[in-house]
C-alpha cells in the first residue's frame, strides 16, 4: 500500500512540473503579451539604433513610449528627439521624432507641433524576423542636460 | 492496495482539472492583462469596406481599440479613411480627426511612411480608449476619396475590455 502511495506522490510533482513548463505564447491568447520593456533613466547621450525586439511571428504590436527632460540646461539650445523603426506588409517603416525633447525645459516630451500629451502608445504591425528598433539624437548638442526613457512593447496578436 | 490506488487516481484527476482550468497568464509572477474580445485583419484591400460591426459588447464599459493600415500598394490619387462609431451613455459617437475619420492613408505614400495616421499628433495607427454601452453593436468603415487608383491597403485591429 504505502509503495502505491508513494508511487502516487512521486507523479504529483511530475504532473505539477508538466502543467508549468508549457510555453505560455503556444497558441491564441486573450490578453495582450508583453515582448519587450526598458528602463533608462537619466541619460546624458545619444543613443544608437538599437533593436528593442525581433518578433518570431507576425502580427499587431503595440508600442507605449514615454520620455522626460530629467535634467535642464537652460544654456542650450538642444533637443533630443526619439525615434521609432519597424517593418510592416509594406517594407521598412520609421516615425522620426515621434517625440521631442527641450534640453532647456525640464518635463514630458512633446510631439511634432509641439502638442503635450504625455507618452504614446502606438500599434503597428511587425513582420516575424524584423527588428524593431529606435533610437534618441540629439540636435544642437552636446550639452548638460538629461533625459529618461521607458517603454513597453506588447503582441496584440 | 486497489482502495489507496483509487485514490491515488482521484488526487491525479483532481490535480489535472484545477491545472487545466487556470488561466495561462494566471501564475504568480505574470499579471492578467486586459481582456481581447475581438480582432481582425483584412490584408491587401483593395475597395472600401461598408459598415461593419466589430464586436456588440455585452457589458457596458471601458474598452480600448488598437488600430493598424498599411498602404500595401500605391496609387496616386486618394486617401483611405478609417472611420470608427460607438455608441456611449451620451448616444452615438465617432472618431472625427481627419474629416470624420480616425486615422487615413495617402495612397501615394509608400515606406517609411505608408502607415495611416491623424492630422493631430501624425504617430502611426491609433489607440482609442472609448466607452461601449451593451447591446449596441461598435461599427467601422473604411471610405476611399478620389476616384480609384489601384492602391490597396491593409488593416489590423484589436479590441480590449479595460473593465
Amino acid at each position: 500500500m504505502y509503495k502505491t502511495l508513494c508511487v502516487a506522490v512521486l507523479l504529483l510533482p511530475t504532473f505539477a512540473l508538466a502543467q508549468t513548463s508549457k510555453p505560455s505564447s503556444s497558441g491564441p491568447f486573450n490578453s495582450p503579451q508583453i515582448v519587450a520593456k526598458g528602463k533608462l533613466p537619466n541619460q546624458t547621450a545619444p543613443i544608437p539604433t538599437t533593436t528593442i525586439f525581433t518578433p518570431t511571428q507576425t502580427g499587431l504590436y503595440r508600442l507605449s513610449v514615454y520620455a522626460t527632460i530629467s535634467k535642464a540646461d537652460p544654456n542650450s539650445g538642444s533637443y533630443w528627439a526619439y525615434t521609432f523603426n519597424w517593418t510592416d506588409d509594406s517594407g521598412v517603416q520609421s516615425q522620426p521624432q515621434l517625440l521631442i525633447g527641450s534640453g532647456p525645459s525640464l518635463g514630458q516630451f512633446y510631439y511634432q507641433g509641439g502638442i503635450v500629451l504625455g507618452g504614446t502608445s502606438m500599434p503597428f504591425q511587425a513582420k516575424a524576423g524584423t527588428p524593431i528598433t529606435h533610437d534618441v539624437t540629439q540636435y544642437n548638442g552636446p550639452d548638460n542636460s538629461a533625459y529618461s526613457l521607458y517603454y513597453t512593447l506588447e503582441r496584440l496578436e | 492496495m486497489y482502495k489507496t490506488l483509487g485514490i491515488a487516481v482521484v488526487l491525479l484527476a483532481a490535480f489535472a482539472f484545477m491545472s487545466g482550468s487556470r488561466s495561462a497568464d494566471a501564475s504568480p509572477t505574470t499579471p492578467i492583462g486586459p481582456a481581447i474580445v475581438a480582432r481582425g485583419k483584412l490584408v491587401n484591400q483593395t475597395a472600401p469596406i461598408n459598415t461593419t460591426t466589430i464586436f456588440t459588447p455585452t457589458h457596458t464599459g471601458l474598452f480600448r481599440l488598437s488600430i493598424y493600415m498599411t498602404c500595401t500598394k500605391t496609387g496616386n490619387s486618394s486617401n483611405w479613411f478609417y472611420n470608427f462609431n460607438w455608441s456611449d451613455d451620451a448616444g452615438a459617437e465617432n472618431a472625427n480627426v481627419n474629416g470624420g475619420s480616425l486615422i487615413y492613408i495617402h495612397s501615394n505614400y509608400g515606406p517609411p511612411s505608408a502607415y495611416a495616421f491623424n492630422d493631430a499628433t501624425y504617430w502611426p495607427g491609433s489607440a482609442v480608449p472609448f466607452e461601449a454601452i451593451a447591446g449596441v453593436p461598435v461599427t467601422y468603415t473604411v471610405t476611399q476619396s478620389g476616384a480609384p487608383d489601384g492602391s490597396a491597403y491593409s488593416l489590423y485591429y484589436v479590441v480590449e475590455r479595460l473593465e
